[in-house]
């Protein structure tokens, strides 16, 4: 609690901010008389200053006094008296101690103190510069909206509310992080959302103890059900649109400060398949898209360990013409089928890695000079053979048709175990690595949800999520929604398919 | 909603239970049943599908009694529980046993088609570990992995049957109920080894999310796994003739090398059936790790499953290490089958009831 004098009060405070070169203040006076004094204080460029000055500053020291308060409600509390007549934003709040006031500007807001006022006076200003709404970078669609989420905490909650008009969706604010004090959001539509879901991510987000939150990646990664797992349990997107539609499944987003990107909870392996494209174009198209998106996702973690056991074991399985073409490519290589696939796997990593640091123009040259003339020269100098090259080009492509790219990053981390157990037992270790791969894939989950659901426990929901896996059914059949909304409200489409012919 | 409580659904219990039936015992099975019954061989398999349907109302029955209780405390209630622990052990035994005999067989596969150069004990290692890793896991995600395998094992096998009807003479299979009715009896026994791990149902049983929907959960999974052996045994059958089937000694095997893939991108299949065979082995092998260390838990009431699953590892790999070709290797899966398979799936099943009607003992709606 503030002491009643200012000046004991403007002390106290202004000792927090020693050596901020960016806190700005003035102790300024107001009335008639100049009789009574005020503070105010923010951080530059964290606040709107059209705002401060036009509705605030300008409006306490010009106009209010044009119409001023009753003597006697001004010597009672002057600053309430001077905010009913002085302060013409609605956005306001009072706070009783300084932490609470250095808080709130350093989030942006700006605080008013006054002679003989208990309470401090904290004024909606935020407004930073910011790069706006940018068009989505890693997400890009060919059919669907634009715009991306952004750094700006409230933008991003904005671009949902947007989509969403519904009183029922709600927005539950938390702070997090002890000295970055990142603002965090969890939306999701009271009413479809698993009360048992949500309070499991709060407790989570509550939980979480740490300096500073710099991404919505730290979030994922403290919140996350299996930390040991290369599996991502939670999505990540930059889409708005995305993120909508999850909320219209009854899903939960969560949205943070300095973060382009919200995470949505729960996941599971399926929902890393789909793109919100696939419900803006036809479900015959679509369905043959996630067909193959699901056969890239098998080629980017098996193909180089099918290709090692069959090639190096059984080769007898190969029709005769193409193991004859095989083997002659492989006469001139010196090396060993693992060493060929690692020595490739590993430079187009490298590749990849060295195309995402250089800037984009160079980062294209990388790929031709890399993907093309290293490749061309490896095979020439008898350092790989042609159809290795074809094997992990194809894998890598695999990976690039899957549209979420931490699903990738687990792929191309466990498609080493399979490669280890192939090159060692053949056939019989690509099974085995396979299945190791899959028993861990089958015993994750992500807040209570199998991570396979619905390919496992699809009972549960009666198979009707199976409606949006592999095949994506017609908008009008899939009546139901996924899982992840409350049992009671699992109904989305309430019309049949209207009747296209006309009777005349 | 997904809460880990060691519950499956009844949908997971069929998966599982056709898994752990689909073992070596099937692609033997058109031998043996052509050998007794010739080309009305799946009429033996189909006599041999009404008995297990048999069993398994025997074995359900008795698991209604107490539908809550395991396997050892069922036994232990009614007959008393040093008889309890005894057949408990006698029946982890039994599975370690079937266990170590599979990976025999599995071995000696493997080494006969794809792997002459590796030895035993590094596939038989790699086997048991994986699948001990599966069985530590728990129920609930064996589950899972089974109803992932399912498909994957009977949509290919299925499919490549069906490509091999094109190719079969009908007559084999003529003519039809010419069989005398103990030689078709005596198929049908010898069919019946195939449906070996039967009992496994009343171990599962008390893990079910609805007990009382087991027995018919369970009728169906056998009634489905019966029509398949009919299918794959008459399909081989038709193709090789009775006679041919029984001078294989792998007819499901040589049956599935036969047939054309559309396209001839794969140039030889025996590659590609080992893939079932290896799923199989390691859906049975985990299977029986798992069920043995829930039992040997239930019957000490100490410690975790993972500690007995540890504990068996060296029991199975020893067990399959006894050197047996193949023939002395079947006979010794039948010697088990007629002796303590039949005495766990009807015998043990009919003593519970029988003591159960005697004590006036169980839960009022198991036994209504």
């Amino acid at each position: 609690m503030p002491n009643a004098s200012l000046d004991e009060n403007i002390k106290l405070f202004e000792d927090m901010f020693i050596d901020c070169g960016d806190f700005v203040s003035r102790k300024f006076p107001v009335g008639v008389n100049k009789d009574i004094w005020m503070y105010v204080a923010y951080i530059d460029m964290l606040v709107n200053r059209d705002t401060l000055e036009n509705q605030v500053i300008n409006q306490l020291m010009v106009f209010s006094w044009q119409t001023p308060p009753k003597p006697e409600i001004l010597n009672d509390d002057p600053l309430t008296a001077l905010i009913d007549s002085g302060v013409t934003t609605a956005d306001i709040s009072k706070v009783y101690d300084l932490q609470a006031a250095a808080d709130a500007i350093l989030s942006g807001d700006t605080i008013l103190m006054a002679d003989r006022s208990a309470s401090i006076l904290v004024v909606s200003t935020k407004g930073w510069p910011s790069r706006g709404i940018s068009p989505t970078e890693n997400e890009v669609v060919v059919q669907g909206s634009k715009d991306a989420f952004s750094e700006s905490f409230r933008m991003n909650t904005m671009l949902i509310r947007r989509r969403i008009k519904d009183t029922k969706l709600k927005c539950k604010q938390l702070v997090v992080g002890e000295r970055s004090k990142s603002s965090a959001a969890l939306m999701y539509l009271e009413d479809l959302v698993r009360p048992e879901v949500l309070n499991e991510a709060l407790r989570r987000i509550e939980n979480i103890d740490i300096d500073g939150i710099l991404d919505i990646g730290y979030i994922e990664q403290l919140t996350e059900d299996d930390w040991k797992s290369p599996f991502p349990m939670a999505q990540i997107t930059e889409r708005p649109d995305k993120a909508s539609a999850s909320i219209l499944e009854g899903r939960i987003v969560v949205v943070t400060d300095n973060s382009p990107f919200v995470m949505i909870i729960p996941a599971t392996l399926n929902t890393f398949f789909q793109s919100s494209e696939d419900y803006y174009q036809g479900w015959q198209i679509m369905s043959f898209i996630r067909l193959l998106r699901f056969a890239a996702g098998i080629m980017a973690v098996a193909l180089p360990g099918l290709y090692i056991a069959v090639a190096v074991y059984h080769p007898s399985m190969i029709p005769l013409l193409l193991l004859f073409k095989m083997a002659g490519a492989r006469q001139a290589v010196p090396f060993p089928a693992i060493f060929e696939i690692l020595l490739m796997d590993l430079a187009f990593e490298l590749l990849r890695e060295a195309g995402i640091r250089l800037p984009r123009p160079v980062g294209n040259a990388i790929g031709v000079v890399g993907g093309l003339i290293i490749g061309q020269s490896a095979v020439e100098a008898g350092l790989v053979s042609p159809f290795v090259l074809i094997i992990v080009a194809l894998t890598a492509i695999a990976g690039f048709a899957i549209p979420h790219i931490k699903l990738v990053s687990g792929f191309r981390l466990t498609k080493y175990i399979i490669l280890l157990f192939s090159s060692v037992m053949g056939l019989l270790g690509f099974w085995i690595g396979s299945l190791l791969v899959l028993i861990h894939l089958v015993s994750l989950k992500s807040y209570g949800f199998p991570y396979l659901f619905p390919f496992v426990s699809g009972d549960v929901n009666g198979y009707s999520d199976m409606k949006d896996t592999l095949f994506r059914a017609p908008l009008f059949n899939m009546k139901k929604r996924p899982i992840f909304a409350r049992p009671n409200h699992s109904e989305r489409i309430h019309t049949n398919r209207p009747d296209a012919s006309v009777k005349e | 909603m997904f809460s880990l409580n060691n519950k499956i659904s009844i949908r997971q219990m069929q998966a599982l239970l056709v898994l752990d039936i689909f073992g070596a015992g099937i692609v033997m099975l058109p031998r043996k049943a052509a050998k007794y019954a010739g080309q009305d061989a799946w009429l033996a398999i189909a006599a041999a599908t009404a008995a297990a349907v048999l069993s398994v109302y025997l074995m359900t029955s008795a698991g209604r009694l107490y539908p809550r209780d395991s396997f050892v405390n069922l036994v232990s209630g009614l007959l008393s529980k040093p008889v309890g622990k005894f057949v408990g052990v006698l029946l982890s035994a039994k599975l370690l046993f079937n266990c170590a005999i599979e990976l025999r067989l599995f071995g000696e596969i493997l080494r006969q088609t794809m792997l002459p150069a590796t030895p035993f004990a590094v596939v038989c290692a790699a086997m048991i570990a994986i699948s001990a890793y599966a069985a530590s896991k728990g129920y609930e995600t064996r589950a899972r992995i089974a109803q992932i395998l399912f498909p994957l094992i009977f949509v290919p096998f299925t499919f490549l049957f069906v490509l091999g009807l094109f190719d079969v003479d009908l007559s084999n299979l003529l003519p039809v109920f010419a069989t005398k009715p103990d030689k078709l009896l005596t198929g049908a026994i010898h069919a019946g080894t195939a449906f070996s791990g039967l009992e496994l149902i009343m171990i599962a049983a008390p893990f079910a999310v609805r007990p009382y929907a087991v027995r018919r959960g369970m009728i169906q999974a056998v009634v489905f796994i019966g029509i398949f052996m009919i299918f794959i045994t008459s399909v081989t059958i038709a193709k090789f003739g009775p006679g041919e089937v029984t001078r294989q000694l792998w007819p499901i095997l040589d049956m599935m090398d036969l047939i054309d893939l559309p396209g001839a991108f794969i140039e030889r299949q025996e590659a590609l059936i080992m893939s079932f065979w290896i799923i199989s082995n390691f859906a049975i092998v985990n299977s029986g790790l798992f069920f043995s260390s829930v039992l040997l838990k239930d019957v000490t009431g100490k410690g975790s499953h993972s500690l007995y699953i540890l504990m068996c590892m060296p029991v199975v790999f020893a067990g399959s290490c006894f050197m047996l070709d193949v023939d002395q290797a079947d006979h010794i899966i039948e010697l088990v089958f007629y002796t303590l398979g039949i005495g766990f799936m009807i015998i043990l099943p009919a003593v519970l009831l029988a003591a159960a009607a005697l004590r006036k003992a169980g839960d009022a709606r198991g036994k209504s």
